[in-house]
């Protein structure tokens, strides 16, 4: 078993008759999914060059598929050289789209490394307007990421985010966490106790405040972790709403423990929280 | 979306920064931010020869040489192109752009006696990842 028996013990009180699912599922290997890059081309194409090659994909939204079949590593084709996909699990996707950056704003994302929101981003935005991509480690794979998507739209700092002061029209914070939704995927991370969810916590609220200061009036926040912890989820928000944060209610998975927030349970894919902020205009 | 939109998108970004020492193509609105911020790791389009960024962001300008499936694989791999492999050539000498049979990038080479030096490929991602 791949949690250990304290966070088993907060699963089953969260999830309560679907805690035996939720046994089930982890002891499943994470299903794979591909984000078709739409800046170089179209899911319909992509999906028929890889059929073609013994791929078996399933679509499961316009632009990303399940990989249901995979002859050789689904991460060493030509097509993925080309920057044609990104693998990114599909719960993943949601932080990005609930944030629905536009062409031409100022986005930016905090913890950026390895790319896979930062590049998604820029897809949403149809490479234009910026996206300032922060984070203190990992920016090699993530300048890396950002070029073989022949994304153009990223300017990339190696730089706490805490550091960073100015107004953006929108901020993804995906924020640092213990991971205890992905461990499916990162066994490393199966030791997690209650000292490292408070010290996530603690983190992530900080990141939180600089993401208020940063924030325009009017402005859109989505924060989001790959924990299934409330501390580092409901309790994170509810600080950002002692900041001034309003909440709007996100989509992509159900209902989380505070109303409007989204809860995603690692079950087909990995495990995610997501909250809609806005900061208000004065 | 059509190649020319993306040519047209990537068309918009015209003005040359040096960041770190290298040459990068950055908007106007890129450089207003980090006239901010400060001095990045990196932005916008990467411009430094060879690099993989320029290319299939339709940067570059050097003659094509189309190759064989086989030879696809090999180069991605960052082995050189025998010159039996080549399907179709632009040029005979010089710095060429290394594309497979649709036409897609994959590199940059230059032309030796019997084979074609690889100079760059976009295996490279893979190969030298963090």
């Amino acid at each position: 078993m791949i949690y250990n028996e304290f966070l088993l013990k907060r699963y089953e009180e969260m999830l309560g008759s679907r805690f035996k699912e939720f046994l089930e599922a982890s002891r499943k290997p994470l299903p794979k999914y591909i984000r078709v890059n739409t800046l170089r081309i179209r899911p319909k194409e992509l999906r028929r060059r890889l059929e073609e090659k013994g791929f078996e994909l399933k679509k499961v939204m316009d632009y990303c598929f399940l990989v249901k079949k995979a002859p050789i590593s689904i991460g060493a084709t030509t097509e993925y050289l080309l920057g044609y996909y990104f693998l990114q699990d599909y719960s993943s996707l949601f932080p990005t789209i609930n944030l629905d950056p536009k062409p031409g704003e100022i986005v930016w994302d905090m913890c950026a490394a390895p790319g896979g929101k930062t590049t998604h981003l820029a897809q949403l935005m149809k490479n234009q307007g910026v996206i300032v991509a922060t984070d203190v480690r990992k920016v090699k794979s993530l300048w890396y990421n950002v070029m073989r998507m022949g994304v153009t739209n990223v300017i990339i700092y190696q730089r706490d985010a805490r550091e960073v002061k100015y107004k953006f029209d929108k901020i993804l914070l995906d924020a640092p966490c213990t991971g205890t939704g992905i461990l499916r995927r990162d066994p490393t991370r199966v030791r997690v106790k209650l000292r490292d969810i408070r010290k996530a916590s603690s983190l992530q609220k900080e990141l939180m405040k600089t993401a208020y200061e940063n924030l325009k009036e009017g402005g859109t926040l989505v924060y989001s972790t790959c924990s299934l912890e409330p501390e580092e989820n409901e309790e994170v928000v509810e600080y950002a709403l002692s900041l001034g944060f309003e909440l709007k209610r996100a989509i992509g998975g159900e209902e989380g423990l505070l109303k409007g927030t989204v809860r995603i349970w690692p079950f087909e894919s990995s495990g995610f929280f997501i909250a809609k902020l806005v900061r208000p205009c004065e | 979306m059509a190649l020319r939109e993306l040519r047209f998108l990537h068309s918009q970004i015209g003005e040359t920064m040096r960041i770190r020492g290298k040459e990068f193509k950055v908007t106007k609105e890129m450089k207003e931010v980090i006239r901010e911020l400060g001095e990045p790791y990196a932005a916008g389009i990467y411009m430094e020869f060879p690099s993989l960024h320029a290319l299939i962001t339709s940067q570059v300008n050097f003659p094509r040489v189309f190759v064989d499936d086989h030879a696809e694989q090999l180069f991605l791999y960052g082995r050189d192109v025998f010159l039996r492999s080549i399907i179709r050539k632009e040029a005979d000498e010089g710095i060429v752009i290394i594309c497979n049979k649709r036409g897609e990038p994959l590199g940059f080479g230059k032309f030796g006696k019997r084979l074609i030096k690889n100079i760059a490929d976009l295996g490279m991602y893979l190969r030298e990842e963090d």
